[in-house]
C-alpha cells in the first residue's frame, strides 16, 4: 500500500456513532448549567463590595438623621420665635 | 360652570390637606434665588420622629422641643430674608390663606404698615388644636410656619429665649 492510500484510507469520511450529538449537547448543557466555583479573590472583592455599600448606606443614614434634627431645631426656634414676637406685640398694644 | 369645574379640581387636593391641619405652602423657586438666606423644612411622619428620637436628653433646650414634637405629625418651614424691601410679592400670603376653610380660626393678627405682620391661625379640634399656621410677613423677610397636630402653645412660645435667641422681653421694640 502507497503512502497515497494510507492518507485515503485514514481521512476517510465516518460517520459518528449514533447518539453522538446528542450526548455533545448534554454536556454544553451541563457545563454552562454549572455555577462557576468562585475564587479566594473572588470572595474577597465581593466581601470588600458588600462592606462599601454597608458604610455608603449607613453613612447616608446618618447623614439624613442629623440634617433631619438640624432641620427640626430651625424649625422650632423659627415657629417659636414667630408666635412669641407675636405675643410680645398683642402684649403691648 | 365648565371653569368652575377645573377651579374646584386644582383646590382639591389642597383643601383636603388644609382639612388635616396642613396647608400646600407653594412658593416658587424664584423666591429663594431672589432671597439672601433661606430656610426649606419639611418633616413629615417617620422623619420627624427620627430626628425627635437623636435630641439629647441631657440638653433641656433638646428635651422640650422634644416633649413638644412627640404629640406633632409635621412641621413644615418657608423663610426667606432679602436685602432690600419689596423682595416679594405679598400676595403669597393672600394665596396660601385660601386654603384655610371655615374650620381655621384666626387667633392673632398684628398689622403694621411699616413692620412685620403676623397671623395665626389654629384648626381646632376638640379641646386640643390639629394644626397650626403662621404667616408673618415683614418688609425683608417673608416666614411660613405650618405645624400639623396637637400643640401646645405656651410651651413653643416659650422655646423663645432658648437656642441662644434673647427672649422678647429684654428687646427693644419700637412701635410706629
Amino acid at each position: 500500500m502507497n503512502i497515497e492510500s494510507e492518507l485515503k484510507e485514514v481521512l476517510r469520511r465516518t460517520d459518528p456513532p449514533s447518539g453522538f450529538g446528542d450526548r455533545v449537547m448534554r454536556r454544553v448543557r451541563a457545563d454552562f448549567s454549572r455555577p462557576a466555583k468562585a475564587g479566594p479573590r473572588t470572595r474577597y472583592r465581593a466581601l470588600a463590595a458588600a462592606a462599601l455599600i454597608a458604610i455608603a448606606l449607613g453613612g447616608w443614614g446618618v447623614h439624613a438623621t442629623l440634617r433631619a434634627r438640624s432641620d427640626l431645631m430651625v424649625a422650632m426656634r423659627i415657629a417659636s420665635q414667630k408666635v412669641a414676637q407675636a405675643q410680645h406685640q398683642v402684649n403691648r398694644r | 360652570m365648565r371653569k368652575m369645574m377645573i377651579v374646584l379640581l386644582l383646590l382639591a387636593p389642597g383643601a383636603g390637606w388644609a382639612q388635616s391641619g396642613r396647608i400646600q405652602i407653594d412658593i416658587p423657586d424664584s423666591l429663594a434665588a431672589r432671597a439672601s438666606e433661606s430656610v426649606d423644612v419639611n418633616l413629615d411622619g417617620a422623619l420627624l420622629r427620627l430626628a425627635a428620637k437623636f435630641l439629647s436628653d441631657n440638653d433641656a433646650d433638646e428635651r422640650q422641643v422634644r416633649d413638644i414634637v412627640r404629640q406633632l405629625e409635621g412641621i413644615y418651614v418657608r423663610s426667606y430674608e432679602f436685602e432690600d424691601d419689596g423682595q416679594y410679592d405679598r400676595s403669597i400670603v393672600a394665596r396660601l390663606r385660601l386654603q384655610l376653610g371655615s374650620d381655621w380660626k384666626r387667633i392673632v393678627t398684628v398689622q403694621s404698615k411699616t413692620r412685620d405682620n403676623v397671623e395665626i391661625y389654629v384648626r381646632p379640634r376638640g379641646e386640643t388644636i390639629a394644626g397650626l399656621v403662621i404667616f408673618s410677613a415683614e418688609p425683608r423677610e417673608l416666614t411660613i410656619v405650618n405645624i400639623v397636630g396637637s400643640i401646645d402653645l405656651d410651651k413653643l412660645a416659650s422655646l423663645e429665649g432658648q437656642f441662644g435667641i434673647p427672649r422678647m422681653g429684654k428687646v427693644e421694640v419700637k412701635h410706629e
